[in-house]
């Protein structure tokens, strides 16, 4: 490992206020991601996976907003005290993030072209024509046929598919090191999600820029990221290596969630999706937030938060049932 | 249908504003009927001669130039007033959920030929339509004011209801309720009345405040309620001129028609949040 | 899109002619009549009257009146005031239409920028201090009786502070030779506060439309996504959120206007301002037929053409529309 890693993630809370105290639906994350790293962070609905990612770039929805005391650091810079030009340099700039679902994150009364455009001429000074070359050749570079129709169509008139190719170009506008994907295939057709996914590999290859892939399924996640990082309720449960995740889970939900993807190679009737749901943050079980769904549980469990143990090298979970060191 | 429409009023009374409005309107109401009981004093001129007085603690409002007590004045101007736009808002509301149910339940030629007419109707601005029908009158009597400022109402409200018949019509439980054999009497009062209630309700109190500002305007312009029957827009026309010299005589009225519409129509916002508490 | 436009447009046809009827059967239906008043001056000979009635017109029945008066509507010509005789009705109206536009105009321009303003304001800062009193404010100057807003204005900028004219579009006291920039400042003085009054009771309406629109499209995700690539904030809410919270605001044009022009008969009074609301309202009083019908005509006309423009303008802004 060379230099600090790219990003810096150290007890990232997200803190909502409401009528008994305040709830923190992202209650105190801790990660890095190196230059050129793929990470995943998975975890099911509900858990904050989207609301971490937005944090990063301190667009949490209203009324919520970044606790006190989290730090994001980003090159050793740090974010939480950007303002305005600063901080819009990131956005975008230093930072792209694809969004969930292309169908809404596109402005319905304005053009492609002019999406792409703006976002480009966010972060670089050009002049009209190498503004508008720019354009076209990030269109052309995710994969859009015949860009310069496509420069004055307005979203409705495209695919989800291409829709998504048009948020990836405008994430690519400002070149950054860092590419966040927000469940980017979710909202799209299965023939359509591998296309997407591999666009993005295909990317960060050439690009050799970074990306934190956030997704709720594992079966995404294999082949294509080098680390994985489980979420549940608000906090990080596991990271290690993607194969030691696969070929040997530490944390129960981990394991759960593994036996709830389909495999080509298992049997069927193993498949078995986890029971109960993730739960609100204003109602977070004391203790390992996952013991009231674990079917491991022991007493231990609801009442004391586990420590962060190792299984082996840059592999942790946090859980009482693992065997390893601190 | 009336637990829940008591469920919607606590709703609405839930905001801090719909409370204050409440208790203003409340004020307000008992101030109009219970002064001109204890102090007769409004069509009477003591000091003829001695002009307009400025407020003291004999005249909480002072008095006006023909020396009239203005506190009793404008507590019975509110009484009139008041009386005007709840019966106008009354009849308005009547015609106007009576003929957008009938629009809305019988549909076809005569649904078109009444919202055309209400197209047309809505095409000319009431006030115009108002002045056309108060100039036939060189005094017009209460009565004939309070009708016609009902009968210019309605156009909007028939509109709404009839919308709103439309949406509940489509509705499974009615068409279930006529395939039962229920009658088109039955089918209105029983299944469509009590789902229009909401709009309805709203469009009563928004229209009482458009009412109560129209009345005083028409009064105001010479076409409304008659001297020496006091009412806040004549009130505001008799001190017209004397604002610097005897800022009190107007002064009183109108601020007494601002509260007053300003309470109704948050009221009316109140309803209309909890009604649909999309819109707040 | 011109299919859609051609049944928009004979819609709003048949609401016309209805209106004209409407119009026409209401005046001559409720009694009284434009020499009764005359009349109520000083008597009138029996033979005088008679002339006056068949010079008019009104000894005819209704029926051929009207027929008459589409006859020559249709062609242009509106008759002559009876009240201001022998001025015709065409030149009368033509010459208060530009006070009256210049009106309009200064209210719907501060409407459409301080009460768009003042509405994204609110939305921004939903649920603060500044949202909630700003509400209560324009609610209260929409609670404001027209006619009592505009005399508690005149006595305190006109005649209290003497900073304003009271009344009048333009002073009678200016120098006949002065320069065209010199008679533009003095109508714009007068203009300041008939403008202010109606502006003060109808941005109201403005605000929170502006405001509902704004919130709703503020939680949309192309409004985060804007942000995310780097946008400045000025640029996030007007260029993207505004722009799609603009179609409300138009639709509101067309409800808007009726509330204006009835705002006007009193502004119009009480400022002596030489517009349509002044001369209908003169209209009305004196029964002056042919006036009347041509102000509410051309009220009724404007109204609905402002319909028809808010249904255009919708489908213009909005690519996706397709107007069924």
């Amino acid at each position: 490992m060379t230099g600090p890693p790219l990003l810096e993630v150290d007890g990232l809370r997200v803190e909502y206020p409401s009528k008994a105290g305040p709830t923190y639906p992202v209650d105190g994350v801790s990660f890095s991601i190196d230059r050129g790293e793929v990470v995943a962070l998975v975890g099911e609905s509900g858990c904050g996976k989207s609301l971490t990612s937005l944090a990063l770039l301190r667009l949490v929805p209203n009324p919520g907003r970044v606790a006190p005391g989290s730090v994001v650091r980003l090159d050793g810079q740090d974010v939480g005290r950007l303002e305005n030009e600063a901080l819009r340099a990131i956005r975008g700039g230093r930072i792209g993030l694809v969004f969930q679902d292309p169908n809404t994150s596109l402005n319905p009364v304005l053009t492609i072209g002019y999406q792409v455009l703006e976002a480009v001429t966010a972060h670089r000074r050009l002049g009209k024509t190498e503004a508008k070359q720019r354009v076209l050749a990030l269109l052309e570079e995710v994969g859009i046929p015949d860009p310069l129709a496509r420069y004055r169509s307005y979203p409705h008139e495209l695919s989800g598919g291409l829709k998504q190719r048009v948020m990836i170009a405008i994430a690519l506008a400002g070149e950054p090191d860092l590419l966040i994907a927000d469940e980017p295939t979710t909202a799209l057709d299965v023939t359509i999600q591998a296309q997407i996914l591999e666009l993005l590999e295909r990317l960060r290859a050439t690009r050799r820029m970074a990306v934190l892939l956030i997704t709720h399924d594992l079966g995404v996640v294999a082949g294509r990221a080098g680390r994985v990082l489980v979420m549940y309720a608000g906090r990080l449960v596991e990271s290690g290596p993607t194969d030691r995740i696969f070929s040997d889970p530490a944390h129960p939900y981990t394991q759960a969630l593994l036996r709830s993807i389909p495999r080509l190679t298992g049997p069927i009737d193993r498949l078995a999706p986890i029971a109960g749901v993730v739960p609100q943050s204003a109602a977070w079980p004391l203790g390992c937030r996952f013991h009231p769904r674990c079917p491991l549980a022991v007493p231990a469990c609801s009442s004391e938060t586990p420590p962060w143990r190792a299984t082996a090298p840059g592999h942790e979970a946090q859980c009482w049932l693992v065997e390893g060191t601190r | 249908m009336t637990g829940s429409l008591a469920v919607t009023l606590r709703r609405a009374l839930s905001q801090s504003d719909a409370r204050v409005a409440a208790v203003t309107l409340a004020a307000l109401l008992t101030f109009a009927v219970v002064v001109p009981i204890v102090v007769p004093g409004w069509r009477e001129m003591p000091n003829l001669g001695a002009g307009a007085e400025p407020p003291s603690w004999a005249h909480p409002f002072g008095t006006d130039t023909l020396s009239r007590d203005l506190f009793a004045r404008v507590a019975y101007g509110g009484r009139i007033s008041l009386a005007i736009a709840g019966l106008a808002a009354l009849l308005s509301l009547s015609i106007g959920t009576g003929i957008g149910l009938m629009a809305g339940y019988a549909g076809g030629v005569v649904d078109t030929l009444l919202m055309r007419f209400v197209d047309a109707a809505l095409a000319v601005p009431r006030l115009f339509i108002l002045l056309l029908m108060l100039a036939a009158w060189d005094r017009v009597p209460l009565p004939a004011f309070i009708a016609v400022l009902g009968l210019t109402g309605w156009f909007g409200t028939s509109r709404l209801v009839r919308a709103e018949v439309l949406r509940v019509r489509a509705e499974p439980f009615v068409a279930a309720a006529k395939n039962l054999g229920a009658g088109a009497a039955r089918t209105i009062f029983r299944h469509l009345l009590p789902n229009v209630l909401g709009v309805v309700l709203v469009s009563a109190a928004l229209s009482i405040g458009e009412v109560i500002l129209l009345e005083a305007g028409l009064s105001f312009l010479g076409v409304g309620v008659q001297p020496p029957t006091p009412s806040w827009g004549a009130m505001v026309l008799d001190g017209r001129d004397a604002l610097t010299t005897t800022p009190w005589t107007i002064l009183f009225p109108g601020v007494a028609i601002l509260v007053t519409v300003l309470a109704v129509n948050v009221l009316a916002d109140a309803l209309r949040a909890a009604f649909d508490p999309r819109s707040a | 899109m011109t299919g859609w436009l051609a049944r928009r447009l004979a819609q709003a046809g048949v609401t016309f002619a209805l209106v004209t009827l409407f119009l026409f059967v209401l005046m001559r239906l409720t009694p009284g009549d434009p020499l009764q008043r005359l009349g109520s001056d000083r008597p009138i000979p029996a033979l005088e009257e008679a002339r006056l009635r068949a010079l008019f017109g009104l000894d005819q029945p209704i029926a051929t009146q009207f027929g008459r008066f589409l006859e020559s509507a249709a062609q242009g010509d509106f008759g002559v005031s009876i009240e201001h005789y022998p001025a015709r009705v065409g030149t009368l109206v033509a010459s208060r239409l530009g006070p009256s536009l210049l009106l309009g105009g200064a209210v719907l321009a501060v409407n459409f920028t301080l009460g768009v303003w003042l509405g994204v304001l609110q939305a921004r800062r939903r649920g603060s201090r500044l949202d909630r009193w700003l509400g209560r404010l324009a609610l209260a100057g929409y609670a404001a009786p027209t006619f009592w807003l505009a005399i508690v204005l005149v006595s305190l900028f006109a005649i209290e502070w003497r900073l304003l004219p009271a009344a009048q579009m333009t002073d009678p006291l200016l120098s006949p030779d002065a320069g065209p920039v010199a008679v533009a400042l003095d109508v714009l003085r007068h203009l300041i506060l008939p403008t202010a009054t109606l502006s003060i009771v109808t941005i109201a309406a403005t605000m929170r439309y502006q405001r509902t629109a704004m919130l709703e499209v503020l939680r949309l995700d192309f409004v985060r996504a804007a942000r995310a690539r780097g946008l400045g904030e000025q640029r996030v809410i007007w260029r993207h959120a505004w722009r799609n919270a603009l179609l409300p605001i138009v639709t509101l044009f067309g409800l808007w206007l009726p509330v204006l022009v009835s705002g006007s008969v009193f502004v119009e009074q009480i400022f002596n301002w030489p517009g349509l609301g002044s001369l209908a309202f003169g209209a009305v009083i004196a029964r002056d037929y042919p006036v009347l019908m041509a102000t509410t005509m051309l009220v009724s006309g404007a109204i609905i053409t402002a319909g028809i423009a808010t249904d255009l303008a919708i489908h213009l802004l909005d690519p996706r529309t397709k107007p069924a």
